[in-house]
């Protein structure tokens, strides 16, 4: 009688035990909300983050001013400005590696449900900073250097840049499931990809400027293609902006889709992996961080 | 000497062992690139030299503010802060040789660049005035480790020091003219940025590297030195309050 209580009270536990994927999404938003409230308070961030970032838009902007070329002031002004929210968005490498420093990691891999979704939510956190950012680099400093937006062309930035920051975040997510195996390389992964994204996908030149083969590594980014769409956008008469940044537009989209589910199956991958190995150490102590924002312990 | 030398020591080992912390070095390239691209698709392959300072600089500072910036943080998140004041020799030497450690690492940007610039755009290496070029890599250093010593002692009394690290990247880059001369600022930025060593220390390299003899190169390096000798006595005082109150509070370990 006992084994059979046993019994059914694992089999109803276990009936109720996985939560849905959504939920453990919602909840690991939650999650790295508190993150990011623990990081920044409002003056901080206002002060100590949007102002720094909004000076590195005009210190490019202001190479135009060396060339005396007004057309370079613009063209920096809008390809670093929507990029402030991009390579934030790479951040979620580093807030996916937090899990492995947080001594969650074996948790999670051992806990019912999907990983993926936990670092999807944590990571989430970013985007309010990144598009906030870049949203008052676009619209508010540069206009002051000169850039002047339409109705449709101001739209069709605006929906570039969601798109822009919307896949890189995916990109990074499949990123950081390759940095997990070796979270200490975090800061590095992360600085290399957003290093190489300036420098190729048309932030600071045209992505034609560089050798063909380098082009076409270039249309991996989402970036690429949500930018290409903006700046086709901002140099078309009215009555074009949209039909010439549509293709562009989606492109960005499918790219990003695309980085979505690769990210969550290796993010898949990488936890089944790590059952099957035990690589994860339920004793793993955190080693002394030296990220954007560490999380040292004693 | 002998405390400031254990400390150089130990500094350039802790760098040497752990090279992937040195993340500007591998971002280095791209950034150079990045900068030559812009100058070179303008048309404008005799801003060279402003590309390749640039970057070398940027990783000057970003060095002491990622790394020269955290030694006395990490230290008392290592719980050896207190091993390390309770212990005979002086904590500023100590100090001072970790920073230089990492200040002549930093230099390493410098050759850096210019391998990058002639390697993937032929970039002429040719310095019109190599003495003054290197006068000016000697009291830029020197000036950089003074102020790594402030940023140390700051941001140990930081909640955040991340937040301090990455808000006075780009705004200093700015005010120091390290692509862009301050002179193509307004005055009153001009004004601002003749505080900045920076500005001094960039307008002196490319000068000496676009000519062979350099209005003023002494002078200028003195205010160089001025400022970071300014610093230095700045950020020495502080050191000798923060540690001063530690040992009274006796709350060296969490201070």
């Amino acid at each position: 009688m006992s084994s059979e209580f046993r019994h059914s009270e694992v089999r109803s536990t276990q009936a109720t035990s996985v939560p849905s994927s959504a939920r453990i999404f919602r909840l690991s938003v939650r999650s790295g909300v508190q993150d990011f409230r623990q990081n920044y308070t409002v003056a901080s961030w206002t002060f100590g983050w949007l102002m720094r970032v909004l000076v590195e838009v005009l210190f490019f902007a202001l190479i135009g001013v060396l060339l005396q070329d007004r057309s370079t002031v613009l063209f920096l002004a809008v390809g670093r400005g929507l990029f402030l929210g991009v390579q934030e968005m790479m951040w979620a490498i580093q807030s996916t590696a937090w899990e492995r420093y947080s001594g969650t990691l074996p948790l999670l891999v051992s806990a019912p449900g999907k990983v993926g979704p936990v670092f999807a939510g944590r990571s989430t956190q970013w985007f309010p900073s990144a598009l906030t950012t870049s949203l008052v680099a676009l619209f508010v400093l540069a206009p002051v250097l000169g850039v002047r937006y339409s109705g449709t062309q101001a739209l069709v930035t605006v929906l570039g840049l969601f798109v822009a920051v919307a896949g890189t975040y995916a990109l990074a997510l499949a990123c950081a499931a390759v940095v997990l195996r070796a979270a200490q390389y975090r800061n590095l992964a992360s600085n290399l990809v957003h290093a190489i994204m300036a420098l190729i996908c048309g932030v600071n030149v045209p992505v034609d400027f560089w050798p063909t083969p380098v082009q076409w590594f270039a249309q991996v980014f989402p970036v690429t293609h949500a930018l290409q769409a903006v700046r086709a956008a901002l140099s078309a008469s009215e009555d074009k902006t949209i039909p010439v940044a549509i293709p562009s537009l989606i492109i960005a989209s499918a790219a990003s889709l695309a980085w979505l589910f690769i990210g969550a199956f290796m993010l898949e991958r990488f936890a089944s992996s790590a059952r099957r190995n035990g690589s994860i150490d339920l004793d793993e102590y955190p080693t002394q961080s030296s990220s954007r924002f560490g999380k040292q312990k004693c | 000497m002998h405390v400031f030398l254990a400390g150089a020591e130990l500094q350039a080992r802790l760098l040497l062992r752990r090279p992937f912390d040195m993340i500007i070095f591998f971002t280095l390239p791209l950034q150079t690139v990045g900068f030559l691209s812009i100058f070179r698709h303008a048309g404008r392959s005799d801003l060279d030299a402003y590309a390749l300072v640039a970057p070398a600089l940027i990783a000057l500072w970003q060095m002491s503010l990622m790394i020269s910036g955290e030694i006395i943080a990490t230290e008392r998140d290592n719980q050896s802060l207190e091993s390390l004041v309770a212990a005979p020799g002086s904590i500023p030497a100590l100090l001072i040789g970790r920073i230089s450690a990492v200040t002549l690492i930093s230099l390493f940007g410098f050759l850096e660049t210019a391998v990058t610039g002639w390697a993937i755009f032929d970039v002429s290496l040719s310095i019109g005035s190599p003495s003054v070029f290197l006068i000016t890599l000697l009291t830029t250093s020197l000036a950089t480790a003074a102020t790594a010593i402030l940023m140390a002692v700051l941001f140990i009394r930081s909640r955040s020091p991340r937040i301090f690290q990455n808000s006075l990247s780009y705004p200093f880059y700015l005010l120091g003219g390290v692509l862009v001369p301050v002179s193509f600022f307004p005055g009153w930025v001009e004004d601002i940025s003749s505080l900045v060593y920076l500005s001094w220390s960039s307008d002196l390299l490319r000068d000496a590297v676009h000519n062979t003899t350099v209005s003023n190169w002494a002078g200028r390096n003195l205010i160089v030195l001025a400022l970071g000798a300014g610093t230095f006595f700045l950020g020495r005082a502080l050191l000798h309050a923060l540690l001063l109150s530690a040992r009274k509070e006796g709350n060296v370990g969490v201070i």
